[in-house]
């Protein structure tokens, strides 16, 4: 209670009297606005904080897919999941280059996917940096 | 040109026209610098920080909930950056150890013996009040030269509205202790000459 007593019987607003004196220095807001242009628009700042999350998640998915269906696909009794999986892998594996390099892929064979897919996914992300920060710019 | 109300111009940036960020700013910054300086205590960095929180609320316009007002909203990025700004700025901040002039001396400045005690009220009050912690500080200016009430404080700094007022007893004890030892002080200074 002794706070809301002090409260009651403030000595200090006696003193302190709250007149706006300072005021921001001329050209504050044009300053401030040219900083502002600089920056993305809101809107623009949504779709890229949803792409950041999109597209890393996307690509994590798929990797983590790739490294599941390669440990699946080299089993040597297969669980219906595994060959339904090995369905997916065969189109998967169609698309992918080194089909001709490994034609039968089993486990330890199919880890060699996983650094190939490492580089790839390390070579797409650089282009997507290198395309927004030409995007930047222009902007 | 009327103003239209704040959340007027927040939808007119949203909805992706930057221009209208400049009546936020010019109806807010004279509000937003002045908390500054009397937090941070130099026009320099006042000016820095509320360049910056006028950034920061334009980025995070979005986060914007419209469940407080735009100002408290404001008001909270203000306080949060410059309470940031004089942390990493600490070390170089020298505090002042005594007050330096006594209402005779003002009073040799400006001859209106009203005005140089009112002067002198101003600058010893404004010595305490650099003499806090920042957060004090910033609580202080809030609640007597914003005046705000406690609720309102609790929404600027994330504190709750009892540690508020817990924190605001607190510096204005430190505060009063301030000014009547510098008071004390410039008596026997003045006695001794």
């Amino acid at each position: 209670m002794r706070i809301n007593e002090e409260m009651e019987m403030d000595h200090l607003r006696d003193l302190i009297t709250p007149q706006r004196v300072e005021k921001a220095s001329d050209g504050f807001t044009d300053r401030v606005m040219a900083s502002v242009r600089l920056e993305p628009l809101p809107s623009a700042r949504r779709k890229e904080r949803i792409r950041s999350i999109v597209v890393p998640a996307a690509f994590g998915l798929i990797f983590v897919s790739l490294i599941i269906i390669a440990l699946l696909t080299g089993s040597s009794e297969k669980s219906q999941m595994a060959v339904y999986i090995d369905k997916i892998s065969g189109v998967i594996s169609q698309l992918l280059p080194s089909r001709n390099i490994l034609p039968e892929a089993s486990i330890p064979r199919a880890l060699v996917y996983i650094p190939l897919g490492i580089l790839a996914l390390a070579l797409l992300d650089s282009a997507i940096i290198k395309l927004r920060r030409r995007k930047a710019v222009s902007r | 040109m009327d103003y239209k109300g704040d959340i007027y111009y927040i939808e007119q940036v949203l909805g992706g026209k930057v221009n209208a960020f400049t009546h936020l700013v010019d109806r807010h910054k004279d509000n937003v610098f002045n908390l500054a300086l009397r937090i941070s205590g130099n026009r320099e960095d006042a000016e820095e920080i509320a360049q910056d929180s006028f950034l920061k609320a334009y980025r995070s316009l979005e986060g914007f909930k419209m469940n407080s007002t735009f100002s408290t909203w404001l008001y909270r990025i203000v306080y949060n950056s410059s309470i940031s700004l004089i942390r990493k700025r600490r070390e170089k901040i020298l505090s002042i150890q005594e007050f330096p002039a006594d209402a005779a001396d003002f009073l040799s400045v400006i001859h209106d013996e009203d005005a140089a005690i009112e002067e002198y009220k101003r600058s010893l009050v404004a010595f305490a009040l650099q003499n806090l912690n920042e957060e004090d500080r910033a609580i202080i200016t809030l609640f007597y030269y914003e005046e705000m009430d406690t609720e309102k404080i609790s929404q600027v700094t994330g504190l709750s509205r009892q540690n508020v007022k817990v924190r605001l007893f607190r510096a204005r004890q430190k505060m009063s202790e301030i000014i009547v030892n510098a008071e004390k002080k410039n008596t026997v200074c003045h006695e001794d000459k």
